[in-house]
C-alpha cells in the first residue's frame, strides 16, 4: 500500500519535475556551434607573355647556302634577319605547355612596273626557321619556306605554328629565349628580282595550355 | 539529450556536404590557357632599281647623210645636222650597292633595192657603202667615253659596264649617244633610204658579298 503510493509519488514528482523542467526552458530551436575550420584553396597559375624587339638585320638579299650552313654563320650573317622573341612564363605555377605561331604580312612576289617589271624568283626560296638560344646552346627547333599554298596569291603566314611538338613549361615556369629567322636562299645563275624590295610584317604569338 | 545533440551534428554534416556538392557540380569544367602577342617588327629585303630612258629629245634623227666628224672642235659634231644626238639617262634608288652595264642593241640593214632616182629624176645605181660605216660615239659630258666605234648588221655591244650603284644614293648618270655616216669618200649609196631603231638595255647587278 505504501510502496504504491510512493511509487505514485515519485511519478507525480518527477513528472511535476520534468513538466516543470520543460516549462521552465526557452522554447529556441535547436542550435550548436563548433569551430569553423579556415582551409585556403589557391588555383595554379598559368602566365604566358611574349616579346619581340626590332629585327636584327634588314634589307636582306640572297645567300649561298654554303655561308650559311651551320647556326653560328645564319646568325652572325648580314643578309639573314632575325627577329628576336623572349617567352617568360615565370610566374606559372602548373605543369603546362605552349606553342609559337608567327603571322606575316607582305610576303608576295614583286611583278615591278609596267616598265620595269621584275622576273625570277619564288617564295619558295624565302626560308624561315625558329632557334632556341638557351645560354649558349642554339637549337633549331623548326624551318620551313614561304611557299604559296595552292589557290593562294601570297605566301602569308595567318598564326602558322612554327615548332613541331608542344614546348614544356616547367613548374615554376621559366623565360626562352628565340630567334625568328628569315632569309632568301640563293639560286646560283638565276636572277631572284621578284623577291626585291619586299615589306615583310612579322608577329609572333605563343598559346599555353595546362597539361 | 546526448543522443539528440549527435543527431543535430549528423543533420548538419549532411547539409554542409550537399552544399559542396552542388558548388563542384555547378563548375565549368575548362582547362587552364593563356595568350600573349608581340608587336609586329619588319623584315625587308633589299631593292636594286634601274632605269634606262631618254633625257630630252634626240636632234637630228632624220634625213642625215655621210659626214666627218671634227676631232678637234666638239661644238662642230653637235651643230652637225648629219650627226644624230641620243642624249640618255642611267637613273635609280636602291638599296644596296652594284653596278650596272648597259648595251646598245640595232639590226641594219642595207638598202636592197638597187636603183634610187634622185632629185633630177635620174637614175642611180645603189652600190658601195657598208653597214660599218655606220659609227657610234659616247659621251659623258665633254668626256669621250668610246671612240668612234662601228655598227654591224645586228650589234650587240656593251657600251657602259661596271658603272657604282651606291646604296640609298640616288642614281642620276647622263650620257649622249653620237650617230653618223662616217663619209668614206666613196659610194655608199647602199645606205641611202635605210632606217633602224638603236635600243640602249640597262642592267643592274649587285655587288658580290
Amino acid at each position: 500500500m505504501d510502496r504504491g503510493k510512493n511509487s505514485v509519488l515519485l511519478t507525480v514528482i518527477a513528472v511535476a519535475t520534468l513538466l516543470v523542467a520543460i516549462v521552465g526552458a526557452s522554447f529556441a530551436y535547436f542550435s550548436a556551434t563548433g569551430n569553423a575550420v579556415n582551409q585556403n584553396v589557391d588555383t595554379g597559375v598559368l602566365k604566358i607573355s611574349a616579346a619581340s624587339t626590332a629585327v636584327q638585320e634588314s634589307n636582306i638579299i640572297p645567300v649561298d647556302a654554303d655561308d650559311i650552313n651551320t647556326i653560328d654563320k645564319k646568325l652572325g650573317h648580314a643578309d639573314v634577319a632575325k627577329l628576336p622573341v623572349t617567352v617568360n612564363t615565370t610566374d606559372t605555377t602548373i605543369s603546362s605547355e605552349y606553342n609559337i605561331f608567327l603571322t606575316t604580312t607582305g610576303v608576295k612576289l614583286n611583278a615591278g612596273t609596267t616598265k620595269n617589271p621584275l622576273n625570277g624568283g619564288d617564295l619558295e626560296q624565302l626560308k624561315w626557321e625558329l632557334v632556341q638560344i638557351t645560354d649558349d646552346v642554339k637549337e633549331v627547333k623548326a624551318s620551313g619556306n614561304f611557299k604559296m599554298a595552292v589557290g593562294k596569291t601570297d605566301g602569308n603566314f595567318d598564326k602558322k605554328q612554327l615548332n613541331t611538338a608542344p614546348i614544356n613549361i616547367p613548374e615554376g615556369g621559366s623565360v626562352d629565349e628565340y630567334k625568328v629567322l628569315i632569309y632568301i636562299e640563293n639560286t646560283a645563275d638565276a636572277v631572284q628580282d621578284q623577291l626585291q624590295g619586299l615589306v615583310i610584317g612579322a608577329t609572333v604569338s605563343v598559346d599555353a595550355k595546362q597539361k | 539529450m546526448e543522443r539528440e545533440d549527435m543527431k543535430g551534428r549528423v543533420t548538419l554534416t549532411v547539409i554542409g556536404a550537399a552544399t559542396l556538392l552542388v558548388a563542384l557540380a555547378g563548375a565549368t569544367f575548362a582547362y587552364f590557357s593563356a595568350t600573349s602577342t608581340t608587336t609586329t617588327q619588319q623584315v625587308t629585303t633589299s631593292n636594286l632599281n634601274l632605269n634606262v630612258a631618254a633625257n630630252g629629245d634626240a636632234t637630228h634623227v632624220t634625213n642625215i647623210k655621210p659626214t666627218t666628224w671634227d676631232e678637234s672642235v666638239m661644238e662642230n659634231n653637235i651643230s652637225n645636222e648629219d650627226v644624230v644626238q641620243i642624249p640618255f639617262k642611267v637613273t635609280g634608288t636602291s638599296s644596296i650597292d652594284g653596278t650596272y652595264a648597259v648595251d646598245l642593241e640595232t639590226v641594219i640593214s642595207l638598202n636592197a633595192g638597187t636603183v634610187v632616182e634622185n632629185q633630177g629624176g635620174e637614175a642611180v645605181e645603189l652600190k658601195g657603202g657598208d653597214v660599218s660605216d655606220i659609227k657610234y660615239r659616247l659621251y659623258d659630258g665633254d668626256e669621250e667615253i668610246i671612240g668612234e666605234t662601228a655598227f654591224e648588221a645586228t650589234t650587240k655591244h656593251q657600251i657602259l659596264k661596271d658603272k657604282p650603284i651606291i646604296a640609298n644614293q640616288q642614281l642620276i648618270d647622263t650620257y649622249v649617244l653620237y650617230v653618223y655616216v662616217k663619209d668614206s669618200g666613196d659610194d655608199q649609196n647602199k645606205l641611202q633610204d635605210i632606217d633602224f631603231t638603236i635600243t640602249l638595255n640597262g642592267k643592274a647587278t649587285q655587288n658580290a658579298q
